[in-house]
């Protein structure tokens, strides 16, 4: 927020700290964000357990979180493999969640990682249940976090994209990825997606044609 | 013998003075006043497209657009040079009108009226002569005649002076040294400066004007310009503007981000000084909130970032500038004035925005900064939610969204105003008419929209000029073939094939070298809403979409080497040729750019297209150099018992052929591997390049 006044004018904002959980609010919603940032941190800290409660090096992540995504992903692996999707959906949103939530001195590297993971699972969960718009976005976010050596992720939205209609999207994605992928780590793959390219670009001049 | 300084006393020399002086200031003046800055000078020569249709509050428009006008004429500066030149003028007329009493020279043949080269004889005899007729003793003084014995005299002592000085040797002498018989004269300078400057009693005021003008005047310009020069960036805006607008930037911005962007400039001020910042805010903001999402694309994060400023003239130029983009009646003239107003001091902050954007080099914040300039030229929100189609007179968010659900398009982009004006006749009819847009009004916008340049790439290529090869780090060409296709034009005549061609002057040709390259204006960009007249520019840069951001920065184009359009309106169809030129990677591969061309004035006709850019290996290029070898010397001369001495080869005819016979095998062999290597490219590509367009 820019304040109009200089640097030596003190303003004072109408706070309130909650006395039982300690959680600062304000009636000025403007700073609700930044309030809500504030109580987090705040409540990583206190959930420490290291002695005295200090701030851990980020490098040795607590393992504990990761577990437990890693089981929440297992979980909703296993529910997709059965067919029940919107179990799986359900596991893949909490393990999102906790993902998201990790302290902020850990690697934001990390989160990145899970989340592109995480979200093209889900995707593939939400295709299973022919939520389309649902998988496009989440494929979307997939690969934004990850763009190279995603090639799961660029198939599953140019499928979504498919799927619905949006065909010249479509093509415009998949080209997208092939351009990304075609000198990253998962080269071997390209086929998959190139074959959805041609199978995308068929249906286009099938309807140019009609 | 002394020096004498006379003033001006009948004004004859100050006219050349003040002339000088004049001109000094009124020529370079006139130079910068008719070299008009470009932008000007293109809305006088560039037709413009009529609008049928006038938007509401013209009026209010119309005289925003006349105080545009003014901002930009700088009358002062024509007033002072026009004031410069009636001095001017003024100055010669004096010059001419005012006689010279140039002061005669003293020429003795004269007096004695004899010829210059008149022998001493002959001098002698006329002196005779004329001393019998005019000597005093001989002459008597005639009242009628206005003679007196004065004027006699003088005439006799003149006649005898002009006799001494050519015979006497002493006098001749001081005749021929110092133009006069008697000796050295005193010498007499003329100062171009009118009397009353020097006259008793007004010395004090000439020095009150000097004091004035140097101690005062002199310091006050250069410190206005010198400080006018500091607070403006190369773009013509105020350098804190500059600053804001930095702190602005963001890897990632959209139109929202852009709007709030440029209203943190400090032009604003001047628009909404002191207490206009205040003054209505509270309306326009609860217009704003009220406004449906149809008509107004303002995101929730938008309005939330409105909601977040404290500054009143920066959340009053924001909601304006929304306000404008959606259209909005705000049922006050004043707030309707300034909202006209705030506009094109926007767009002028788009540019300065767009080149802060290209120091990052990222592609997203610079398209968004384009793609908010094309909105403040049509006043439509510059969100994915924007209808290109509101550029068209009568149509309105209503009307589209009734023609947009009937098409059955599936894609979630807008329909743009080329693809609706693509589909048959009837068939634009039939959704008028059920989006309750009655026949005549259709005409009418479809009358607009032929008119509007659509810019329709035919090819886009690389190439240096000159050579078969791009080889590492040379200057390539982007060469981008184009035509101008109004939107809804039948019967687009087929490209000839030359005409995709760029053909290089041969290398002697200067004259075809030298060729300048024809310059043909658009007209002006059909902008009823905007306050000003803006020519349309064309932009074209090459993104790497990979890294997200761009290889070689926009290279601008508003004048074309064809015409766009006939005198009556009708499109030419005539390809149009842009160049760019850049630096080649300095390593041989296969570079893939995606090229970008918008339009900055128009919403939607933005076009992009992967191109290809093959360097080829430095070799490949030299290999035509490679036959001519340097000879070595022959064992006769010196420098071949030289090269003999240092153990090196001379030419022994014996082995020089066997060299030559090597390297000819050699080179047989090289060039059979290239010829193999020439077939295969030709067989993947026809040129070094191979385009896909994204056109449909």
């Amino acid at each position: 927020m820019a304040a109009p006044e200089g640097p030596e004018t003190f303003t004072l904002l109408p706070l309130h700290l909650d006395a039982e959980t300690k959680a600062l609010s304000s009636p000025n919603t403007n700073l609700a964000d930044h309030l809500d940032e504030l109580n987090r941190f705040h409540r990583h800290i206190v959930a420490l357990d290291t002695p005295n409660q200090n701030i851990p090096p980020p490098a040795p992540v607590n393992p504990k979180r990761s577990v437990q995504i890693g089981k929440l992903r297992e979980s909703g692996n296993a529910s997709f493999k059965k067919g029940a999707f919107a179990e799986a959906v359900k596991m893949y949103d909490l393990a999102i969640r906790m993902a998201l939530d990790r302290p902020p001195w850990e690697a934001s590297g990390l989160v990145r990682e899970e989340l592109s993971a995480l979200h093209g699972n889900r995707a593939q969960a939400m295709m299973g249940q022919q939520a389309w718009p649902e998988g496009a976005l989440d494929a979307k976010i997939s690969t934004e976090m990850k763009r190279v050596g995603n090639v799961k992720g660029w198939w599953r939205r140019g499928q979504c994209l498919k799927e619905m209609g949006r065909l010249e999207e479509a093509r415009d994605w998949l080209r997208q990825g092939v351009e990304f992928e075609r000198a990253g780590p998962e080269k071997a793959n390209l086929g998959e997606l190139e074959a959805l390219l041609r199978d995308v670009e068929g249906g286009l001049a099938a309807k140019a044609k009609a | 013998m002394s020096n004498e300084y006379n003033y001006d006393n009948d004004a004859q020399f100050f006219p050349f003075f003040v002339l000088t002086v004049t001109s000094l200031v009124t020529v370079p003046l006139t130079y910068t006043l008719l070299r008009a800055p470009s932008d000007s000078a293109t809305a006088t020569k560039a037709p413009k497209i009529e609008s049928p249709a006038p938007p509401n509050h013209v009026d209010i428009i119309d005289t925003q657009r006349a105080k545009q006008k003014r901002k930009e004429l700088r009358l002062k500066r024509i007033i002072t040079a026009a004031t410069g030149w009636i001095v001017m003028a003024y100055m010669i007329y004096l010059m001419v009108v005012t006689a010279r009493h140039a002061p005669k020279i003293w020429n003795p043949y004269d007096i004695l009226d004899v010829g210059m080269s008149a022998t001493e004889k002959q001098i002698n005899s006329r002196y005779r002569k004329l001393s019998v007729t005019m000597h005093p003793d001989k002459r008597q003084p005639d009242a009628s005649k206005n003679l007196t014995v004065e004027a006699i005299n003088d005439e006799w002592v003149e006649i005898v002076k002009a006799y001494k000085s050519l015979t006497d040797e002493e006098i001749r002498n001081n005749y021929i040294q110092y133009g006069n018989p008697d000796g050295k004269q005193s010498t007499s300078f003329g100062i171009a400066l009118p009397q009353f400057l020097v006259a008793e009693g007004n010395g004090k005021y000439v020095l009150v004007f000097y004091g004035i003008l140097l101690g005062i005047g002199l310091p006050w310009l250069v410190g206005k310009w010198w400080y006018g020069m500091q607070k403006m960036t190369r773009e013509r805006i105020l350098v804190t503007s500059a600053g804001n607008m930095f702190k602005e930037y963001k890897d990632r911005m959209d139109g929202g981000d852009v709007a709030s962007a440029i209203s943190s400039a400090m032009e604003y001020q001047d628009i909404l000084p002191g207490g206009k910042a205040d003054t209505g805010l509270g309306k326009l903001e609860k217009k704003l909130q009220a406004t449906s999402d149809l008509d107004l694309a303002m995101l929730e994060k938008d309005k939330k970032l409105l909601n977040e400023l404290d500054d009143a003239t920066r959340r009053k130029t924001l909601a304006l500038i929304w306000a404008y983009l959606g259209r909005i009646d705000l049922e006050d003239r004043t707030l309707e004035a300034e909202k006209y107003e705030v506009a094109p001091t926007a767009l002028r902050l788009t540019e300065a925005l767009a080149s802060i954007g290209l120091a990052y080099g990222f592609t997203q914040p610079v398209l968004s900064t384009y793609q908010m300039a094309q909105a403040l030229t049509q006043a439509i929100p510059p969100t994915k939610l924007s209808l290109p189609l509101l550029q068209l007179p009568h149509f309105n968010p209503d009307v589209i969204q009734k023609i947009e659900t009937k098409t059955e398009s599936t894609s979630k982009e807008h329909l743009t105003v080329q693809s609706f004006m693509a589909l048959p006749a009837e068939q634009r009819q039939a959704l008028a008419q059920a989006a309750g847009l009655p026949n005549d009004r259709l005409k009418q916008a479809e009358q607009v929209a032929r008119q509007l340049p659509y810019l329709r790439v035919e090819k886009a290529f690389f190439k240096v000029q000159g050579e078969k090869y791009i080889i590492p780090s040379s200057l390539v060409q982007l060469a981008v073939k184009a035509r101008f296709i109004p939107p809804g034009t039948s019967k687009i005549p087929p490209v000839s094939e030359a005409d995709l061609e760029d053909p290089d002057p041969a290398e002697g040709d200067l004259k075809a070298q030298n060729k300048e390259i024809e310059q043909h204006h658009i007209p002006l960009a059909y902008a009823p809403y905007l306050p000003r007249d803006r020519a349309p520019q064309w932009h074209i840069f090459l993104a790497d979409s990979r890294q997200g951001k761009i290889a070689v920065p926009p290279f601008r184009f508003s004048t074309f080497d064809k015409p766009a359009f006939k005198e009556d309106g009708t499109p030419t169809f005539e390809v149009v040729t842009m160049k760019m030129q850049f630096q080649a990677p300095p390593q041989p591969g296969e570079f893939k750019f995606t090229m970008h061309m918008v339009c900055d004035s128009y919403v939607g006709f933005d076009y992009k297209q992967d191109v290809t850019l093959v360097i080829d290996d430095a070799s490949k290029a030299q290999e035509v150099d490679d036959d001519d070898d340097i000879s070595e010397p022959d064992e006769d001369t010196i420098a071949g018992q030289m090269a003999a001495l240092k153990g090196q080869a001379t030419s022994d005819p014996e082995a020089k052929a066997k060299r030559r016979a090597a390297r000819r095998a050699a080179h047989d062999e090289e060039s059979d591997y290239e010829s193999g290597t020439d077939e295969d490219e030709e067989s993947e590509s026809e040129t070094d390049t191979d385009t896909d367009s994204d056109d449909e």
